[in-house]
């Protein structure tokens, strides 16, 4: 039952751990903010409320103990420079693997734990009041001897059988007491098996209906004691007749048992367990989402001032989302996909059925079932720009491992995946991210030399181009070693002896815009970059890699994933009584007032290509007055299209075209409207390329 | 719907703290200051889920108030918990004889409140 | 269930609705002995009960106990929600999710 709350506890606790670690990263880029700190203050005292109330006694004290620093650095005077902020990423280090630990944790925890304390006390000047650091206590408590705890101490490793025999007194129901819960409790020790005895329940003529006639035998398996299981019937103890037994292993066989023994048998197949697996118990979202923050009879006094700061808490952003554990996902998506099968084989027999009606019934329920279909899957699709983010951390670390100085940017976050494809990233991203930072990000020193700023800059970007979204790893550190490039040429023989290539012919020889999955690009990812492993793990998710890089200026390492489907903001356009969507991150502006003039159009004091929609796609002409502009841009390239109408921004899930679309120029993919119509998405890559291809104005804006 | 729990006790630290983790919990909590205002409460508001009651009230005390609670014909199989602080026995075996479900010794924390709580309440 | 014997007289059918539990226990044993009183063959559907407690339980024991008794039939129909299946599991009185009506039936241990 606690344990119910417990994980919930542990979720919430998890997820706040995790902002706390923004926050804290937020504080080193910003040491002044006040509000910052006050967030962690916040975090850390929510988590020392709630933990000791859920068997999290360490993490308690240890947050206590966080909370007095804190509190220290609120009082100002104290410089927040980058060994305090690693000292506050290791505590949410540790509290993460307390709260993954059980009580009382391993003695390497509770050490780590004095050595953060420890080193806080170096870091704040004069000394003064520091309080006793209170996880001291847990040391001593443990050497005392002995776990503490009369359930710790019973916590047998081994699993043991039990018979019990359980007989309510016939009044029982008139104490409150639910007999059924009590064995719900029971069977919640272990696996059990429950036979009811009802031989005792009288005819309808002579039963008193608020009495209690039943009477079990129970086979229970667990790794408890006699008194856990004394525990559950404390209240009874003195309404019922209990026998409790453990059983030896060859009880099972003997002839006493006989019948319990075809009883398991025959019943054991299902379990407590199995039961409420098939019935997909429901974890009540409230109880997830519900703050509990509790006073102890000593705190009663602020207990409405503890209140109303978590009144506040509450309405901290972030808190208007749900934690909702993966396999819920899974097993909702398994369902929405067994569902859209059962709806194919339906419409197949009521196809051959030749009754119009229900076939019109039919094509409704395909089109409900498609949709239940793709709102199960969107609520699997993350933003990619949470993956991105969980990047920070990793390049503050190798920055300071390798002693050099960079930047992060996250550029198309806001694209929506499946959350898999997501997590199957993970892998590749972090492999080119350290490839970025090992070997091409230049340490400050020889980026001076080189006239570069001294701090590099790893661009984690996605974009979706065709069918497809582009996720690439960008640095501006050396680029690609054009020399490795001429030895590993040599040594494949692909540079005959005597011939010697151009820089420029070594460098068009490798780096093909687009993917190439020849030898050459091969043999160099095995030039300690590190990156065929990339390539493999972007190839078992059905997708392409590539690299381009100028030397000297960097290097992108770009993963290309082909999409089931995707979702997008997007800003949803007509022209020639079509419905076209254009990503809403690539959208600038509209011009209503402008119309397009010689395929340009006038754009924050100059002039840039402007293309006709209709015209791409040969929708017919539209007259000189209808039409609006609206302004796109593609990396520095911004360039017009012009639509006869712009609808407005809808968030959308769009799937690419069949196999025979797929080359299709143009257009990414296509979402269901409803009523049968679609919108196609459009390409932006493609569109700025004819921009810049059809169209070279007098002064562009490139 | 949120189960309603009515918590009976003289001391109103203890009914605060004892509301305030029940309703952070998700329960409705409604509480009295002794036996006659939990009774009055309960014949007359809509019913309780399960009944909290401290043993030494003044007016009316809980051994006094469980008694009363089982002759009415909403509460005989309510389930009602004793706050006793007495782990001996007269107290709580007194409960037990007037009806009670069961018990909660003082001092208690939130987690084994709401565990007791759980166990009990239907 | 033989075809026959369902078509000789209309079975009853009694559908609780909500709770089965001990306070409606007084009220649930009236309606079952009028029911069978009627009845040569009488059915209880479960399906619109949402709480059973072993109050209720017991009452369809002893409703088929005088049953049998008077000759008559009873046979459980219907489909236990969740809810109810699950408790009817913690007593050990379900062998399985009962997916199909006559399952409901044949699940309930001893009967």
């Amino acid at each position: 039952m606690q344990d119910k709350f417990k994980a919930a506890f542990k979720e919430e606790a998890i997820g706040l751990l995790d902002r706390l670690e923004k926050y804290f990263l937020q504080l080193e880029e910003r040491p002044g903010d006040r509000e910052v700190l006050d967030e962690c203050m916040r975090v850390v005292h929510t988590i020392k409320g709630s933990a000791a109330m859920f068997g999290y006694g360490t993490v308690s004290r240890f947050s206590h103990d966080v909370e007095s620093v804190i509190q220290r650095c609120r009082g100002g005077g104290i410089f927040i420079n980058s060994s305090l902020i690693d000292l506050g990423l290791r505590t949410g280090d540790l509290l993460k693997k307390l709260l993954a630990s059980e009580e009382p944790p391993p003695q390497e925890f509770t050490a780590e734990a004095r050595d953060i304390l420890r080193r806080y006390q170096t870091l704040f000047p004069g000394g003064g009041a520091f309080p006793e650091a209170s996880v001291f206590q847990v040391e001593e408590k443990a050497s005392q001897g002995g776990e503490g705890g009369p359930r710790a101490a019973s916590a047998a490793q081994k699993s043991t059988n039990y018979h019990i025999y359980f007989k309510p007194a016939r009044d029982i129901f008139r104490s409150g007491t639910r007999v059924l819960k009590l064995l719900d409790e029971l069977s919640e020790l272990g696996n059990a098996v429950f036979y009811p005895h009802v031989d005792d329940i009288p005819a309808l003529d002579v039963i008193q209906p608020e009495d209690c006639y039943c009477s079990w035998d129970v086979l229970l398996s667990c790794s408890c004691a006699e008194s856990d299981i004394r525990e559950v019937f404390a209240f009874v103890l003195d309404r019922a007749e209990l026998r409790i037994e453990a059983l030896p292993d060859t009880a099972l066989e003997r002839g006493g048992t006989r019948r319990l023994g075809d009883i398991l048998l025959e019943r054991g197949a299902v379990s407590p367990e199995d039961l409420r697996r098939a019935l997909g118990e429901q974890k009540k979202l409230g109880e997830v989402l519900v703050d509990r923050n509790y006073a102890s009879e000593k705190e009663v006094e602020s207990a409405l001032a503890e209140q109303e700061f978590l009144n506040r808490t509450r309405s901290a952003p972030g808190l208007d989302s749900v934690r909702v554990p993966a396999e819920k996902l899974d097993s909702l998506v398994d369902l929405a996909a067994e569902f859209e099968a059962l709806q194919s084989r339906f419409s197949l027999a009521l196809r051959s059925a030749g009754d119009p009606r229900l076939e019109s019934l039919s094509e409704e329920s395909e089109k409900l079932v498609s949709q239940f279909r793709d709102e199960a899957l969107s609520i699997r699709m993350l933003p990619i720009g949470e993956a991105f983010e969980a990047y920070r951390r990793l390049v503050r670390d190798l920055s300071l491992e390798l002693g050099k100085e960079i930047d992060l940017r996250i550029e198309g976050g806001e694209i929506e995946l499946d959350k898999s494809i997501v997590e199957r990233l993970s892998g590749p991203l972090t492999h080119a991210v350290r490839n970025a930072a090992d070997h091409g990000i230049e340490t400050p020193a020889e980026r001076e030399k080189a006239g570069k700023a001294r701090r590099g800059l790893i661009v984690l970007s996605a974009s979706l181009s065709g069918p497809d979204v582009l996720v690439s790893v960008h640095d501006d550190g050396r680029g690609l070693d054009l020399d490795a490039v001429r030895r590993r040429a040599l040594e494949l023989g692909i540079m005959p002896k005597g011939q010697s290539f151009s820089d420029a012919e070594l460098y068009s020889l490798v780096f093909r815009p687009g993917f190439s999955t020849n030898h050459r690009v091969t043999a160099l990812s095995g030039r300690g970059y590190g990156l065929d492993a990339v390539r493999r793990e972007i190839e078992a998710i059905g997708g392409q890699t590539g690299l381009e890089s100028r030397p000297g200026e960097g290097l992108s390492v770009i993963m290309r994933i082909p999409l089931s489907f995707s979702v997008i903001q997007g800003l949803l356009v007509r022209a020639g009584g079509e419905c076209f969507i254009l990503p809403f991150d690539h959208v600038e502006g509209r011009l209503e007032s402008q119309k397009a003039r010689g395929g340009e159009f006038e754009y924050h004091g100059g002039r840039a290509a402007c293309l006709d929609l209709k015209q791409i796609f040969e929708l017919g002409e539209g007259g000189p007055g209808i039409g609006e502009i609206v302004a796109l841009k593609r990396g520095d390239c911004v360039f017009g299209l012009t639509v006869d109408e712009i609808i407005g921004e809808k968030r959308l899930l769009v799937r690419p075209l069949g196999r025979v679309f797929r080359d299709a120029e143009g257009i990414s993919g296509a979402a269901d409207m409803g009523a049968g119509s679609l919108a196609l998405l459009l390409d932006i890559n493609h569109l700025a390329d004819l921009a810049q291809n059809t169209h070279k104005p007098s002064k562009g804006i490139y | 719907m949120a189960k309603r729990i009515l918590v009976a006790d003289d001391s109103a630290a203890i009914r605060q703290s004892i509301s305030y983790i029940l309703s952070q919990a998700g329960y409705e909590v409604q509480d009295a200051a002794d036996g006659e205002e939990a009774l009055e409460k309960l014949s007359r508001g809509p019913k309780a889920d399960l009944v909290i009651s401290d043993v030494n009230m003044p007016r009316i005390d809980g051994i006094e108030l469980i008694r009363r609670l089982r002759a009415l014909p909403d509460y005989r199989f309510t389930p009602i918990l004793v706050l006793t602080t007495d782990t001996q026995g007269s107290q709580m075996q007194e409960g037990r004889r007037a009806g009670a479900t069961g018990w909660i010794i003082k001092p208690f924390n939130a987690d084994k409140l709401l565990g007791i709580v759980e166990k009990v309440i239907d | 269930m033989s075809e026959e014997k369902l078509n000789q007289r209309a079975p009853i059918t009694l559908a609780p609705q909500g709770k089965l539990t001990i306070e409606k226990a007084s009220q649930f044993r009236e309606e079952l002995v009028s029911a069978l009183a009627e009845a040569s063959t009488l059915l209880i559907d479960l399906s619109d009960v949402e709480e059973i407690d072993l109050s209720g339980v017991q009452l369809i024991y002893s409703a088929r106990r005088s049953a049998i008794a008077k000759g008559k039939e009873l046979h459980l129909v219907g489909l236990a929600q969740p809810a109810v299946a699950k408790r009817l599991a913690a007593g050990g009185f379900l062998r399985g999710l009962p997916r199909q009506a006559s399952e409901a039936e044949t699940g309930l241990a001893d009967f």
